[in-house]
């Protein structure tokens, strides 16, 4: 009975490894014929995955504004899509969140700020835009060469001075410029304003920076 | 002729192995992503329709800020039962191989009627003639975008159709394969008839071991719970019906190490006492 017992138990025990073996061998072959292209795929997967996990872990840094040999500039700047600031047009009682970006989900939010230009303090272009609603810029028209603007920042308050207003065509980029000589804020709205529907036409509000 | 035969019988263990193993993925694939009805309760249990809806209205409500107008022109312009209608016609289209469109007439004639109320209210008026269209062009677009994400509906009707029709023929075409095995396996230990069941023990012990292997390298490597693909209803769906497959792939791997096991132990046992006993005869 017992030697019964022994050659059944080396006999599965031989089974099991054959199985093992065959497993390792099935393995091995896919490894070896797909395994950078599994490994490729799942990185790509975890790419993403990864991005969405580390969302909120990160630690939101404090916006400084630091002078170096290029001029003054920001430390750490707002993450993509997140309010930095909080615009006041006392004339026409705006008083509106700005977010760092310009897509049609930032600027269901409130104010967006155009990523290629610079930031309050900087010394350049600063680029805004909103809606032509009535809770955004509806009443742009009324603003006159004079009107205040305020930039508050979580690093400094910026009083600005309109110098100008103007009309243009969406494709005329040349008539918001960035540079970097003089510190002006662009703010432009759709136009017309009671207009309905999809625009060509931009309100452009010029304003240059007081103190 | 011993040696050739062990050779065989070998070769046939591994060919049934892979037959098993492929037989299960066929199995698990028809029972989850390649039933409708699985696709259909699944949409339903995570609440797809009801997240759909709102992902579509949240697009919606960027467009109202660019029109000049307020939400209340978006107001009644779509129903839950509309997307809902909508949802299972793509899904008709990927598992029926159906050619049906999306229809935005409804949307259009509520967005349109809308708008002029609005505009009359207001007193405001067109840029131009062709604002408005314009306008509820894009946001009829954007339905039609997030509902079937153009770029991909037409590649992925195309895949599944030729998945849905290899699966049937690969399912039959493995089962005759595992029976022809099967019957080579006993054909070549018909002397030890035994000895064939804990063959065919090892060929689902491997094929037990692999599912279980398969699942805890896809569990260790992927981050399934974190996988976003489009929009957040989607990924929802998308996590919800990999876990569900990764868990029938461990439960395959454990169902089949186990029978596995039982073959080979109980083949082994009745060979040995058999084998002993023609022995001692």
């Amino acid at each position: 009975m017992d030697n019964k017992i022994i050659k059944t138990l080396k006999a599965t025990i031989i089974n099991v490894i054959v199985a093992f073996f065959i497993t390792g061998i099935i393995i091995g072959a896919i490894n070896l014929l797909a395994g950078d292209q599994i490994e490729e795929n799942i990185s790509i997967i975890n790419k993403v995955s990864i991005g969405v996990e580390n969302k909120g872990e990160k630690e939101v840094e404090e916006i400084q504004l630091v002078d170096d040999d290029t001029g003054t500039k920001l430390k750490n700047y707002p993450e993509y899509g997140t309010s930095y600031a909080n615009i006041e047009i006392p004339k026409i009682d705006v008083n509106l969140p700005v977010y760092f970006g310009d897509t049609l989900d930032v600027l269901k939010k409130g104010v967006g700020h155009s990523s290629g230009s610079y930031f309050p303090g900087e010394g350049g272009s600063i680029i805004y835009m909103g809606h032509n609603s009535k809770n955004v810029f509806r009443r742009f028209s009324e603003l006159q060469k004079g009107n205040e603007i305020i930039v508050k920042t979580s690093y400094g308050e910026y009083k600005y001075k309109i110098y100008d207003m103007q009309i243009i065509k969406e494709t005329e980029v040349d008539k918001v410029p960035v540079q970097h000589e003089k510190e002006i804020l662009m703010v432009y709205t759709c136009y017309p304003f009671n207009n309905i529907g999809y625009t060509t036409q931009r309100y452009v509000v010029y304003a240059e920076l007081e103190e | 002729m011993k040696g050739c035969s062990l050779i065989i019988r070998y070769l046939l263990i591994f060919i049934l192995m892979v037959s098993i193993v492929a037989f299960a993925f066929i199995n698990i694939s028809s029972s989850t992503i390649l039933s409708k009805d699985y696709v259909l309760s699944k949409l339903q249990e995570t609440n797809y329709y009801e997240g759909i809806y709102k992902e579509i209205l949240s697009n919606f409500e960027n467009y109202v800020g660019q029109s000049g107008l307020d939400e209340s022109v978006m107001s009644d312009i779509l129903t839950q039962e509309k997307v809902k209608d909508d949802v299972n016609v793509m899904i008709d289209n990927i598992y029926e191989g159906a050619d049906k469109e999306i229809d935005v007439t409804e949307i259009r004639d509520r967005l349109n009627e809308n708008i002029k109320e609005k505009m009359e209210e207001e007193g405001v008026k067109a840029a131009d003639d062709t604002a408005i269209e314009t306008y509820i062009n894009r946001i009829c677009d954007e339905y039609t975008k997030t509902m079937t994400h153009t770029e991909y509906e037409q590649n992925i009707n195309n895949v599944f159709m030729k998945i849905l029709k290899f699966s049937q023929i690969g399912r039959k075409a493995l089962l005759i394969t595992m029976l022809v095995c099967i019957i080579f396996i006993f054909v070549i230990c018909y002397k030890r008839l035994f000895k064939g069941i804990s063959s065919i023990g090892i060929s689902l012990l491997s094929s037990g071991i692999f599912y279980i292997f398969i699942n805890i390298y896809i569990n260790t490597k992927i981050k399934i719970d974190a996988i976003t693909v489009l929009n957040s209803s989607i990924s929802n769906t998308l996590r919800t019906i990999m876990n569900n497959i990764m868990s029938n792939v461990a439960n395959y791997g454990y169902i089949l190490f186990a029978i596995g096991i039982v073959l080979i132990i109980f083949g082994n046992l009745i060979d040995s006492i058999k084998y002993k006993k023609e022995e001692e005869d």
